[in-house]
């Protein structure tokens, strides 16, 4: 839906408050929804522990200042604890016996997962400097996940030809793969 | 406050190694992070397998990021509405306005057309895909009526209707191996309240606004691509060095190699305006294509040909502006009611009238398209302007 956009300032002034939130919520929000997901399986859920921990940075963030390492951690360990919370009470509610306990094993899991999503977001910000069309393709295939036929039908080409922008795709990402998986990603592709 | 800033660098470290990137003390990093555990090591290897990587990244965005985006802003903004000034510019009723349309967010949309239909007699609804192709020998089809696959055939061209509101031309090879001496033209027309897309045989793109027409030949094949546009439509041009591609309308032709732009040539307005998003485009005087001079403008910039005047005025584009029509929105940057109204009257088939000296009156902001004209009346009426609908007349007054 489309919303009167509140312009107090002028567009050459700096830049206003609600671009500012957009500029920060576009460069964490998918990172730190997806850590928390792969927390608590909860797609609804992540995203909600997601934004609450970017409004709470928001009211907080002359304090907390904009070095990335500083937003990120304060992200990342308000997230952490949500999803603790969250992991907690279901504990409870589904009548573990076991009283919940610092668990090396849970600290694992936060690394794979802030490591996962820094890698992920990395990368999707390499699709996003990609040439119009090998972003869009990118975009559809490797963040939409979309098949080749969709692909095919949306954009008005043959199915080879999105196989083919998809391989220079990758090339230009310069996505270095396993030499014998190579074959496997392309048998893969064909669907 | 947990201190994670190893995991962000072993992340860098990863993506850089990913993309051969990696120098070798960095590579001496990464090693001594995968030899620390078995658990690091693991991870890495997940990393590398291709495939592992591309699926995970399909799952890595959030489905509902709009949604939350426009949530945490309700949230940050809302404690500072509590005074604004009254003033007759929307820009600052905006906060009212705000109000207004996150109502009619949460409000379904069936009810609020209901209420206030009873008061306005006709529901105005908003345009969609309507146009007709016109064929060489003047044979019409009905593409909003029509069938998706192929829908004729003229010459070497194969026209089909690949989608909702998108027809395409593709060329088959001749047997003969020849080409076709004289020109077939076709004819593609949009109503008021009609909308289309169009690939043409080069595989450029064209949007084609409402009450607009193009006529384009049905093969390329001399030194140029030459249409004839009438009204409003943006072109994705394919590059093609050696066929100039040209789009004629009224006084002014656009001379493009491979480029993205938008024509506005409807003559209710005060000129023709050519707004470049991408690439180049000669602006120049003339239907014929001999005569020399004319402006080239730069991405980001548009072109006004007056109707009373014969000059190129050259400026800097607002091309959210220019393109919001084939976006799905009106938007307006500091507009006059006029322009408003006169891109309103063309999507919705209506016809305005104004009373009252409304002549002041400037807008900023954003609507979408698909919705019945009343929601967006509602959003123009917070302003101060009346808006009083007859039928298929709209009454504006203050």
């Amino acid at each position: 839906m489309g919303v009167f956009r509140n312009h107090e300032k002028q567009q050459s002034g700096p830049v206003s408050e609600e671009e500012q939130v957009k500029l920060f919520f576009d460069e964490y929000f998918d990172r730190l929804a997806y850590f928390a997901f792969r927390i608590i399986k909860n797609r609804d859920k992540a995203s909600d522990m997601a934004q609450e921990a970017f409004f709470k940075y928001w009211l907080s963030r002359s304090e907390i200042g904009n070095h990335p390492v500083a937003i990120k951690n304060f992200l990342y360990t308000t997230v952490k604890n949500s999803c603790l919370n969250q992991l907690r009470h279901e504990k409870i509610v589904s009548d573990y016996a076991a009283r919940f306990q610092e668990d090396p094993q849970f600290e694992g899991t936060v690394m794979d997962a802030i490591i996962t999503a820094e890698v992920l977001s990395a990368l999707e910000q390499a699709i996003r400097q990609l040439p119009d069309r090998y972003r869009q393709i990118s975009e559809l295939a490797y963040l939409q996940g979309k098949k080749n036929q969709e692909i095919a039908d949306l954009l008005e080409m043959s199915v080879n030809t999105v196989k083919k922008q998809k391989q220079k795709a990758l090339e230009l990402l310069r996505m270095k793969l396993a030499p014998e998986l190579l074959g496997l990603l392309l048998v893969l592709s064909t669907q | 406050m947990e201190n994670y800033e190893s995991y962000y660098n072993i992340g860098g470290l990863i993506v850089k190694y990913l993309q051969g990137d990696i120098s070798d003390r960095e590579m001496d990093q990464l090693t001594q992070w995968r030899k620390e555990s078995e658990a690091n090591e693991l991870l890495f290897r997940k990393f590398t397998q291709g495939q592992d990587v591309l699926d995970e990244l399909s799952a890595f965005r959030a489905p509902d990021r709009d949604q939350v985006l426009e949530s945490l802003l309700e949230k940050i903004q809302a404690p500072r509405r509590t005074s604004f000034a009254y003033r007759r510019y929307v820009g600052y009723a905006a906060a009212a306005v705000l109000v207004l349309a996150l109502l009619l967010l949460i409000i379904p949309r069936r009810l609020q057309t209901n209420d206030l239909a009873q008061t306005s007699g006709i529901e105005l609804l908003p345009g969609g895909n309507r146009a007709v192709l016109i064929l060489e020998g003047g044979m019409e089809i009905d593409l909003d009526n029509a069938d998706t696959g192929e829908i004729a055939r003229q010459g070497r061209a194969v026209i089909s209707k690949s989608g909702e509101g998108y027809i395409a031309y593709e060329l088959v090879k001749d047997d003969a191996g020849q080409k076709p001496a004289d020109v077939t033209y076709n004819t593609i027309a949009t109503p008021r309240g009609g909308q289309y897309r169009l690939r043409l045989p080069d595989g450029s793109r064209v949007w084609l606004n409402a009450h607009s027409s193009l006529k384009f030949p049905i093969h390329f094949h001399s030194g140029e691509r030459r249409v004839e546009l009438k009204g409003e439509a943006f072109f994705e041009v394919q590059h093609q060095p050696d066929q100039p591609f040209r789009v004629v309308s009224g006084k002014q032709t656009v001379e493009v190699l491979g480029t993205e732009f938008n024509v506005n040539g409807y003559t209710d307005e005060s000129g023709i305006t050519t707004t470049l998003v991408n690439g180049k485009v000669k602006i120049r005087l003339g239907a014929e294509n001999a005569s020399a001079g004319g402006v080239t403008l730069a991405p980001g910039q548009k072109a006004l040909v007056g109707n009373q005047s014969d000059d190129i005025v050259v400026s800097e584009a607002d091309i959210e502006e220019s393109i919001a029509w084939k976006n799905g929105h009106f938007q307006f940057n500091d507009a006059d009611l006029g322009t408003i109204m006169r891109q309103i009257a063309r999507w919705y088939d209506v016809d305005v009238e104004y009373r009252g000296n409304v002549a002041g009156i400037r807008f900023r902001g954003k609507i979408p398209r698909d919705v019945p004209a009343v929601q967006v009346f509602e959003i123009l009426k917070t302003s101060g302007i009346n808006i009083e609908t007859e039928g298929r007349k709209i009454i504006v007054s203050n």
